[in-house]
Order: structure tokens, then sequence, then C-alpha cells
């Protein structure tokens, strides 16, 4: 049976820029019965609730026909009141296709194309895939972004205008969801500043489904990408995302995240510090009231370079969370840095974290250090804020904002999500 | 006002007020002292409604618009919003919630409660500005996370800023004035003057005569062993200044 990699390969190779969408509609579905067959976990790890229920992906990935893509469905979304508005350019990404709603979706500073169209101009890109998925052995995920090269796109930021140039990401599904959104690969060319706003939003009569993002991102040298992540899904949903980062030499990547809950959240954040003097600045909050799978690692390939992990989640009801975040410092990283830190407030007596903080450092001239913690609402606190008046479900909340917002205190105002603070700012119900 | 009745009360299996009873009528400006451990703090605990304290036997009969009800089966928020308020002997610190937000929740519940209606978030922060102007209060206050790295008399005069902005019927202040210097302590005897009408009620709990020298109660009782072992006038908690509450107690089990 050949790799996967050698079977997109293959049918990357069948793909140009005559490709009509039922061609690539077939081709995302040979690539699903590809997967089913050879990737699927095994029955161990299903059992296992520290790692995502895949089982509930199979459902939604193998044994759901495909939605097949139509233009209808499109316009209601494009009209819809409930997208995200922003004077910035915007990217959109529904039903796993992007959108060009406009001729001005392509501007000097920056390029969006197939991958399939790139590739043919610059064959070696594929290969930059493959090596540097090698630094990150994630097989299942990895994979199933994979599967979806062929529909993926790059794009390309060429030049910084006087300001960092902005770009908004708007990903949406409408309905229970077959199909998966396409990989996507950005590249900062040298000196280039960017910030980047991922919205992920739940289509409002959305009765659940499969959301996922799959992004990888190259900073070449002297480059600097701002990237927020705003989630706010529904409570039936099941979100996958899967992010990958290379640092070049001077440059700087800060992600901010938020995200509330959802059947299953699985962020899987990887960076890469491949070159000196580069930077990383991590941070997120969750809230959670069913399964966050959350992984972020931190691999230092390089002298003089920094990251940063910052992480809160707050859990409530049955919420359950695996929570993973590691730092590798390889043997020629001398002179890094590297801290994390993710806290986890439990809100209610069934609600569990696995909480594991990891440090492998292969040398001694680093300064680094790692931990997580797990706590609780205080009773004391909760009857100081009852006595005042407040009621237990709105002290709960006030509780639960003060214990997030002091990350989201720290992030540039425009950052903030109203619809997410709205979100905290109501009575934790459970 | 409240009418407390044969109050028993215990935490876990260890019994800390054992039939105590007390009258609190509108106007009135009551002093609880006592040897530590005697339930002084227990007491006002179980009036505000505390869950760590289980009673017994007995009721607390609160009366407001002219109705009487038990405050047993209220919850602390619903007593809040009653008009009942305790000051913290030692108030916590909660990270991460600027004072101002908290306070105008706090109110925003109350005026619910009472069918008042509440402030928006601007208006709020002008009424604020006056109270902290009165009690002559930093405005670094309202910005900082409640409580947090507050020294112990920058807790207390928080305390008081709650008081003067929720305005309750009944206030219970736990220690109000233990952390605080000459200055500050006068200057809280004159904030709670101010606060004090013939509609409220008063309830001081502390070890020392000098804040009663500045706002003199009407009653001054002494708890023993979750009891009220003696009530009466001013003069009683200068004679505990003076003397010492065992040469007192025992004036009075002679005298009685």
């Amino acid at each position: 049976m050949p790799s996967v990699l050698e079977h997109f390969n293959a049918a990357l190779r069948q793909c140009d820029a005559r490709s009509t969408h039922h061609e690539l509609a077939a081709l995302r579905e040979s690539s699903r019965a590809h997967l089913s067959e050879a990737l699927y976990p095994n029955s161990k790890r299903s059992g296992n609730w520290r790692w995502s229920q895949h089982l509930l992906h199979k459902k939604c990935l193998y044994n759901e026909a495909p939605t097949p893509m139509q233009h209808d469905p499109w316009e209601q979304w494009l009209h819809t009141t409930e997208t995200p508005t922003s004077s910035l350019p915007t990217l959109r990404f529904c039903q796993g296709r992007y959108i060009n709603q406009s001729s001005s979706a392509q501007a000097e500073e920056w390029s969006l194309a197939p991958l399939h169209q790139v590739l043919a101009e610059e064959p070696k890109l594929l290969e930059d895939f493959c090596r540097r998925s090698a630094a990150f052995p994630l097989p299942l995920f990895h994979h199933l972004c994979l599967s979806f090269l062929a529909d993926a796109y790059v794009l390309t930021i060429h030049r910084s205008p006087a300001q960092p140039l902005l770009l908004d990401f708007a990903y949406t599904f409408m309905d229970e969801a077959s199909t998966l959104q396409p990989l996507l690969h950005i590249r900062l060319e040298e000196g280039c500043q960017a910030e980047i706003r991922e919205h992920h939003r739940a289509f409002p009569q959305s009765a659940g489904g499969l959301y996922n993002c799959a992004l990888h991102v190259d900073l070449a040298a002297h480059s600097t990408l701002h990237h927020s992540t705003f989630t706010t899904p529904g409570a039936a949903e099941i979100h996958l995302h899967n992010r990958r980062v290379v640092v070049g030499h001077s440059s700087r990547y800060q992600h901010l995240s938020a995200m509330s809950g959802s059947k299953l959240s699985r962020q899987q954040l990887s960076v890469l510090l491949a070159a000196p003097q580069g930077e990383v600045d991590l941070q997120g909050v969750s809230f959670q009231d069913q399964h966050l799978d959350h992984q972020v690692e931190v691999l230092h390939r390089a002298p003089h370079t920094i990251s940063r992990q910052h992480y809160k989640s707050a859990l409530s009801g049955e919420g359950r969370g695996a929570c993973r975040g590691s730092i590798t410092l390889d043997r020629c990283a001398t002179s890094s840095q590297a801290d994390l830190l993710h806290r986890h407030l439990l809100l209610s007596p069934r609600a569990q974290v696995h909480a594991q903080p990891q440090l492998i450092s292969d040398t001694d001239e680093v300064k680094a250090s790692h931990g997580a913690t797990v706590t609780q609402i205080s009773e004391e606190d909760l009857w100081y804020l009852t006595c005042r008046g407040i009621s237990q479900s709105e002290a709960q909340s006030i509780m639960i904002r003060g214990f997030l917002c002091d990350i989201l205190r720290r992030w540039p105002e425009k950052l903030r999500d109203h619809h997410f603070e709205n979100l905290l700012f109501a009575p934790a119900q459970k | 006002m409240l009418h407390i009745q044969d109050l028993h009360v215990q935490v876990g299996d260890l019994p800390i007020l054992k039939g105590l009873s007390l009258d609190l009528q509108p106007g009135e400006i009551h002093a609880l002292m006592g040897p530590n451990g005697s339930g002084k703090s227990t007491l006002g605990k179980v009036i505000a409604g505390d869950p760590a304290y289980t009673v017994t036997s007995g009721d607390l009969q609160y009366t407001t618009d002219l109705k009487t009800k038990s405050l047993l089966p209220l919850k602390p928020e619903q007593r809040a919003g009653l008009g009942i308020f305790l000051s913290f002997q030692y108030p916590p610190e909660i990270v991460g919630v600027p004072n101002e937000e908290f306070l105008h929740a706090s109110f925003g519940a109350i005026c619910r409660a009472q069918g008042i209606e509440e402030m928006n978030k601007e208006d709020f922060h002008v009424f604020l500005q006056q109270k902290i102007a009165d009690l002559a209060i930093s405005e670094s206050f309202l910005s900082r996370q409640l409580n947090v790295d507050f020294s112990g008399g920058e807790k207390k005069r928080n305390e008081l800023l709650q008081l003067a902005v929720l305005s309750p019927r009944l206030a219970i202040l736990d220690e109000i004035d233990s952390g605080l210097d000459v200055d500050a302590l006068r200057q809280t005897a004159e904030v709670l003057k101010g606060f004090h009408d013939d509609d409220k009620a008063l309830v001081l709990i502390t070890h020392y005569q000098r804040l009663l020298e500045h706002i003199r109660p009407h009653h001054v009782h002494i708890l023993r062993q979750g009891q009220v072992v003696v009530s009466a006038d001013y003069t009683l908690a200068q004679d505990i200044e003076r003397y010492g509450y065992d040469e007192v107690l025992a004036s009075h089990v002679c005298g009685s």
C-alpha cells in the first residue's frame, strides 16, 4: 500500500488548473476512502478519554453521504447577517471552498492561489511540507489535513504596506458538514508584517457537524505575523484545528486564541523555531463544558530563540480536558529561552482535566520553565460575592471571567471578540 | 427589624451558638463584644447566610416593608436583596475581577431584588465618583482587582465603600476598626454616622472601645460561649475597656 503522501502526490499530479469541482470532489472522496482504510485509530485509543474521541470523526467523515458542492447554499451564506463584518480584506471559506467574493480579493501585497497551481511553478513546495511534517509526528491529524491538499490554497504575502497587512479569515459551515476545509498555506516573504484574524462561526441553524481548520505558516527572515483565532461554536459541533508554524531568522509569530465550548474541540499548534533569534508568543483562553483536547508544542532548533506559552481553560459541567504543552530544546538551541504555563479551572465536581506540561532540553545553556495548575472556584470567594447580592450563577460567571480575562485584557482591544466576551458575561448555567 | 430567637448553630458537629437571642430595631446601633471564640463573627455570618454554618434550632425573623419572614430558607444573595450587609473581617482577594465591575454587578443585583431601576455603567461610574470622594478614597481603587494586594486598611475602606454604595437596611460590620490608624478610625466613624438613620440598624462587632467613642451604640452586648450573657448601654463598653471581660462578667453575675 502506498504511503499517504505518495497517494496524494499521485493525486496531485492529476490536478491542474482545469480541474472541475466535480473532479476535485472525486479526489476528496478517494482521499477519505484511503484514510478510512489506512489510518483510522484503533480501539485502544477510542476508549481513552485523554485523547479525542475519533469515533465521532469517523461518523462525520465516513458514514455520512458527502454534500455535493453547489452554489445555492453559498448565496444564502453570503447574505446572512451572522457572518463577521469587517472592513478588512476578508478571505471566506465555506463548505471546504474558498469563496472569491469580489475582484478586490487579490491585492498588490498578497496573492492567493490553489496549491496545484503553485506547485506547477514551485514543485519543491510539497517536499517542504513533507520535511516539516517529519518534525512533528502527529500521524492521524496530519494525514487528515494532507487529505485536503487537493483543495489547498497558498496565500503569499509579498510585501508589507506602511502598516502591517490586515486580513480576516472567515470559516463557516452551513449544515451537518461532511466536507472539510482545505489546507491553507501562508507564506510571509522576507521583512513582511501581517495580521490575520481568523473567525470560526457556526451557522445559526447549524445542528452540529465537523469543523476544521488546517493552516501552515511559513515566516521568512525578519517577518512578523500576529495571528488571532476566535471560535464560537454550537454545542453539537466538533472542531478540529491544526496549525503548524515555521519561524525563520529574526521572525516573530504571535498567536492569540479564544474558544468556547463544543462537543469536541481539538486544538493542535506546532511551532518550529528553525533559525536564530526567532520568537513565538502563544496565548489562549477556552471555556468548555464537553471535551477539550489541546496540544501545543514548540521546538527550538536554533540558538537565541524565545518561546512563551500561556493558556487558560475553564471546564464546567462534565467537561473534560486533555491539555499537553511541550517545549523541546535541541542541542543547537543554546542561549534560548522558553516558558510554558497552562492553568485550568474546574467549575464542577464532575469536570476533569489531564494536564501535561513537558520540557525536554538537550542543552544546559538555556533558560526554561514549564508548569500547569488545576484549581477550583474558591467557596470563600463565591460566598463573598453572593453575600453582596450576586446570584451564585452570576458570581461564578464573574469569577470565570476574572480567571480567563487576565489574558484577554492584555490583548489589544481591537482583538477582543465581543461575541466571546458576551458569552463569558452570560451567567454560567452549569 | 431582626428578631433572633434561641439560635443554635454549629459547624460540622461543633456547636458555636447555643441559644442566642437578640432584638434589633430600626435606628438602633448595637455593639457585639466578647472574648475570642465567643461567637460574634459567627452570628454575623449566620445572619448573612454563610452556607458553612448549620442552624440546628431557633429562628431569625426579619421585618422589612411591614412584612416579617424567616431568613433561614433564604440564600445569601436573597438576604442581601432584603438589605442585609455583612462587612467581612478578612475580605478575600478575587483575582481578575475589577472592583468597579464587581460593585456594579452587586448594585444591579440589589436594585433588581428591591425593584429599583438599575444604572448603566456610565451613570454608575458618576455615582461611584461621588461615593469615593465622600470617603476620600483614591480613584485607583475602582480599577484595581477586587481586594488584590490591598493593605489591611484598604480592604476595610473597600468594605465601607460597598456599604456606602449598597446602602443596606441592616449592616453588620465585623471588626471594621481593625487595621485602621487613628485618623482612618475617626473617618470610618464619620462614614458610619452618615450612613446611619432612623430606618437602618447597625451592628458593630468589635474588641475595642475606641470606635465606640466616635459612634456611640444604643446597646452593648457581651457574648460568651455562644450566648448573649450581658446587655447594657454604652457604659458597658467603657467597663470592658477598663476592667476586662472576666471582671465585668463576674460583677454582672454577682449583681444579678
